[in-house]
């Protein structure tokens, strides 16, 4: 293996390894989860509707790659709570990574003959296919024993293979395997749809206001579907326990991704709002009015936090820009006037002041559920740092389930505890250390969850994607100098900039929908920037006299 | 001069790449000894004290007893904590007196024990373990004439398979 060579290394080893062994488990994870945790024989709605969505995008994307991924989107927007709605259980059972599968089956048939764009003549994104290669071989190499280690295959004296119990609340290693797939694809799936969409899609224009109509669309479900569970039915595909705190999930698996949903939304409406005319414009504006609303009844603390370094990244930038432009005496620039006023208005100002309304408001003291349950939430916390030892409380245990994650990392710092058994060897490490926390959690900060699910390496390879990652983005955005096209790109890497933020609070993109979306915005951000560096590079040389 | 430039840098990531297969070697070689040092269930069941390794179903209570039933083999693994283990034992399988289920209990496949059980009540089995030089004893149940509620019992819809019931252990 040459790094001359490593196009031909990153794209045998995605296509005839990764990928294979992606669909292989996805079908083992699919049946697992049907036996084991659906428990419905003989007759299975969630099961025929998993293969219908495996079969449905297959086709879709064997004829069209692009309307496949529109799809898809689509509905990683609007179906994940379709399994509490058709069945009224309290599991979890992710349709989007079967539909995901389906995807990713169909648009293997053409991959071949077709290579756009000339990524690996950049000797960065070369590198990065690297750090791409050794992050997806460690968790492979991590999955692969975590499972043969919570069956206590390891255990050589007499070879038994059992389901044993693994932690002190009584999970056991088959639950321990669902874990660990759950968590190994949820990675994969980010590394998949990246090298999918470099082999398979061209952004171009067109494209780009098919997602825009796409994601406005499946918004406008997911709005509906809020407000139905604001003022009708807050139990509508919500589970149970969530149903308890007030918080609302629309579509989403819950709350937390729910908000995780609406920051992402939050970030490409708004650098769409810079993108497109202004017959688009006025949609976006509408988004943006009615997310930053939802958010205050999805009840997310993190997501809260998100819309304020979003907000704050936007207005920072372009009060500088106005100012340089100011100084530089170029003029006042009518449409970065336009962008800090709409994000001050939008993202600050109304949901502000929706919020005091409401706070002072009487006429909705029998409408408990009219009350924004994030503000009751952050005035409860107030409440409980007034009264003080309130810690635990506050940060939703985080204190605790931190100073665990630290000692796994401590025990284990080369491999970790094992990809996806973080939530299960809480428990344990909670009774060794004496704390009273009986609970199956993830680490709720995504970089301490790597490091101690698969070690230090793990998480060199994973943070070494990112700046690779970056350092090609502004290294193309340095070529990039058409205001329309840099803005967007600038807004994009503001979304992605304040979810690597939100990272140290909550784990990973929140279940599979999250990291279908955010997965794409990364992956589209990485390709526009070489698609948008090469047309304006092509454009100046033929401009040239 | 490009031509070399790049010859240069080509050769820098020919060193690179043995690298990265050394360092997938380490990687294999430090997951598999810590799996089978450390990471075993049997060491984990160990270091945090879980109740059961395999084959017990989930707790129930009966009067002032909690016990678990076992499928037709159940391993526990526990501290010794004194001289003779004491494990009460009982069943619920209907017709016991015509059909016996045969027990057998092993102690760190050293010490083996056998029992007939033909009645329901409880019984008490006292096992002395005094020649165990180890921290940890593991015990083995092996039941035979496994039963179903569900074909045995009239409205029973429990499928689960059952051998013997194991109360809660405890050391004189």
């Amino acid at each position: 293996m040459k790094l001359s060579n490593i196009e031909n290394t990153t794209n045998r080893y995605i296509f005839r390894f990764i990928i294979p062994l992606f669909i292989l488990l996805s079908v083992i994870y699919l049946i697992l989860k049907n036996i084991f945790v659906v428990h419905m024989y003989p007759f299975n709605p969630i099961f025929i509707i998993s293969v219908v969505l495996i079969i449905l995008l297959s086709n879709i994307s064997i004829f069209s790659f692009e309307n496949g991924l529109l799809i898809l989107l689509f509905l990683a927007c609007v179906i994940n709570s379709l399994p509490v709605i058709i069945l009224n259980i309290e599991i979890f059972y992710p349709f989007i990574l079967f539909a995901f599968l389906g995807f990713v089956v169909g648009s293997c048939f053409k991959t071949s003959g077709i290579e756009i764009g000339s990524f690996y003549k950049d000797i960065k994104f070369r590198i990065f296919s690297i750090f791409v290669i050794l992050f997806t071989i460690t968790i492979t190499i991590s999955v692969l024993f975590t499972i043969l280690n919570n069956f206590n295959l390891f255990h050589f004296k007499n070879l038994e293979m059992r389901i044993c119990n693994i932690n002190v609340m009584g999970n056991n290693s088959l639950e321990a395997m669902l874990f660990s797939l759950e968590m190994y694809l949820n990675y994969i799936i980010t590394f998949i749809l990246f090298f999918l969409l470099i082999k398979r899609l061209k952004i171009t224009r067109r494209f780009l206001t098919k997602l825009f109509y796409t994601l406005f669309s499946a918004n406008i479900i997911v709005f509906l579907v809020s407000l139905y569970q604001i003022f009708i039915n807050q139990g509508f595909g919500q589970q149970p326990n969530w149903i308890v705190s007030g918080q609302i999930n629309s579509t989403m698996v819950g709350p937390n991704s729910f908000g995780f949903f609406i920051i992402l939304n939050i970030g490409i409406f708004t650098a769409y709002l810079f993108y497109l005319g202004k017959k688009h414009k006025v949609l976006c504006l509408l988004m943006l009015l009615i997310l930053p609303l939802q958010l205050l009844y999805s009840g997310s603390r993190t997501s809260l936090l998100g819309l304020a370094i979003f907000a704050l990244l936007i207005i920072f930038y372009f009060s500088i820009s106005i100012l340089v432009n100011l100084i530089r005496k170029r003029g006042k620039n009518k449409n970065d006037m336009l962008m800090l006023a709409a994000a001050l208005l939008l993202l600050v100002i109304i949901p502000i002041s929706f919020s005091a309304f409401i706070l002072k408001t009487d006429t909705l003291e029998n409408k408990s559920i009219l009350k924004p349950v994030l503000l009751e939430r952050i005035k409860g916390n107030m409440e409980q740092m007034q009264e003080g030892n309130s810690l635990p409380g506050v940060s939703s245990s985080r204190n605790i389930v931190w100073s665990q994650a630290v000692n796994m990392i401590k025990d284990y710092p080369l491999v970790g505890v094992g990809i996806g058994t973080f939530p299960l060897e809480l428990s344990n490490y909670c009774k060794l250390s004496s704390v009273d926390l009986r609970i199956v959690d993830y680490a709720l900060n995504t970089y301490l969850q790597i490091l101690a699910e698969n070690g230090i390496f793990s998480f060199v390879f994973f943070i070494g994607f990112y700046i690779t990652l970056f350092t090609i983005i502004f290294n193309n955005l340095r070529k990039i100098h058409e205001t329309k096209n840099r803005k967007f790109l600038i807004i994009i890497i503001f979304i992605i900039i304040t979810c690597l933020i939100m990272f140290n609070l909550v784990s990973g993109t929140n279940y599979f929908e999250g990291q279908i979306l955010y997965s794409f915005l990364l992956t589209m951000l990485l390709l526009l920037s070489y698609n948008l560096k090469n047309n304006e590079t092509c454009e100046k040389l033929r401009n040239k006299p | 001069m490009k031509h070399a430039k790049s010859l240069e840098t080509n050769h820098k990531y020919n060193i690179l790449m043995p690298a990265i297969l050394i360092f997938l070697v380490f990687f294999l070689i430090a997951n598999a000894y810590t799996s089978i040092n450390h990471l075993t269930v049997e060491e984990e069941v160990k270091r945090f004290g879980i109740e059961n390794l395999y084959g017990f179903y989930t707790p129930k209570q009966e009067n002032a007893l909690t016990y678990n039933w076992t499928g037709n083999e159940a391993v526990k693994i526990l501290k010794i904590k004194g001289d003779v283990i004491c494990i009460p034992i009982g069943n619920d399988r209907p017709e016991i007196e015509e059909n016996n289920v045969n027990l057998k209990i092993t102690i760190n496949n050293k010490i083996k024990y056998s029992y007939t059980m033909n009645s329901n009540d409880w019984q008490l089995v006292l096992i002395n373990v005094k020649e165990i030089k180890d921290d940890y004893i593991k015990i083995k149940f092996d039941a035979d004439n496994t039963w179903r509620p569900i074909d045995l019992l009239e409205d029973s819809v429990d499928e689960r398979v059952l051998g013997i019931k194991v109360g809660e252990i405890y050391w004189e």
